[in-house]
């Protein structure tokens, strides 16, 4: 008897372990300003990966990084992404596949909700999502599950 | 030797009354052959009176003993079950680390067969806003990377505004 209890302690750690493995996913998200610059500027090394889309997308051919952040992903609740005093992006959670997320996504500009949008983003492939204007250029978040 | 000696050694030899062995032997007798006679009796008088004596409740005192033997046995061996938990503990340590390394082939074999069986792209599902005047547009990133989510008229803040 005591020996089941025992398998049966280490098979939930083991299972316990596994799924903190499972969990590691996190999301990246950053906001970012895209200008049209003469000369232009070199693309900020958190933006390599992703200048050749941006460009091509938006137009613009200078960027800069006005914020970046990365947290874990926990299913249901909310969370406020590059939080500013202008623009919001909330996100929520909604369900989780082996290799994509759903998630619910509400921007905000000056506290106005602009847009609602549920997305299924997958792992390493970003979500553009144009933004207000800003003085010259425009503004842009990026969000890819890492 | 006083004659009181004399006796209680004739007495100690098995034969009071008897005169001592070297005054009762025959003239042209074998010595050798006397001793021996002498020594078969001496033998069988101390078998005669050193029997084992009889041991009352000789059952009850042998439980005893091996009570008392059961219950010296674990310390004899205390040294060794010392080391135990200890063994114990390397066992289920060994073994959490196999069942783990097993899931974690298992679960890295599952993503991998998702990555490589089907290529994933993040998908808008569903795009609403407040205000009827403004669009919200998804398409696929030029590449076949990314996704795009296009608001039109998403706003206008001005320059001096701070959004950090």
């Amino acid at each position: 008897m005591r020996r089941v209890v025992r398998a049966g302690i280490l098979a939930v750690l083991t299972l316990l372990c596994a799924a903190t493995l499972r969990a590691e996913d996190r999301i990246w998200a950053a906001l970012v300003l895209g200008t049209n610059e003469q000369p232009p500027k070199a693309v900020p090394k958190e933006l390599a990966a992703y200048a050749a889309g941006l460009k091509a997308v938006f137009g613009a051919n200078t960027f800069y990084v006005l914020g970046v952040r990365a947290q874990k992903i926990r299913e249901g609740t909310e969370e406020w992404i590059v939080p500013s005093r202008e623009v919001f992006l909330k996100m929520r959670v909604l369900d989780r596949e082996p290799a994509a997320y759903t998630i619910q996504l509400e921007l905000y500009v000056k506290k106005r909700l602009v847009v609602t949008t549920e997305v299924r983003l997958a792992r390493g492939a970003p979500l553009y999502i144009r933004g207000p204007a800003w003085g010259r250029g425009r503004l842009i978040f990026i969000l890819e599950v890492k | 030797m006083s004659n009181f000696e004399q006796r209680y050694m004739e007495w100690l030899d098995g034969r009071p009354g008897e005169k001592p062995a070297g005054a009762s032997r025959e003239p042209g007798e074998d010595p050798a052959a006397v001793e021996a006679a002498e020594w078969d009796r001496l033998r069988g008088l101390l078998r005669g009176a050193m029997q084992p004596a009889a041991m009352p409740h000789g059952e009850f005192l042998n439980h005893q003993v091996l009570a008392a033997i059961a219950r010296e046995q674990p310390a004899a061996g205390a040294g060794r079950g010392a080391w135990r938990p200890l063994r114990r503990l390397v066992f289920a340590g060994a073994m959490l680390i196999f069942a783990a390394a097993v899931l974690g082939v298992f679960t890295l074999a599952e993503e991998r067969a998702h990555a490589g069986g089907e290529r994933f792209i993040s998908q808008v599902i569903e795009a609403r806003s407040a205000d009827p005047k403004l669009g919200a547009y998804a398409f696929t990133a030029p590449g076949g990377k990314g996704t795009v989510l296009w608001i039109q008229d998403a706003g206008y803040i001005p320059a001096n505004e701070k959004i950090k």
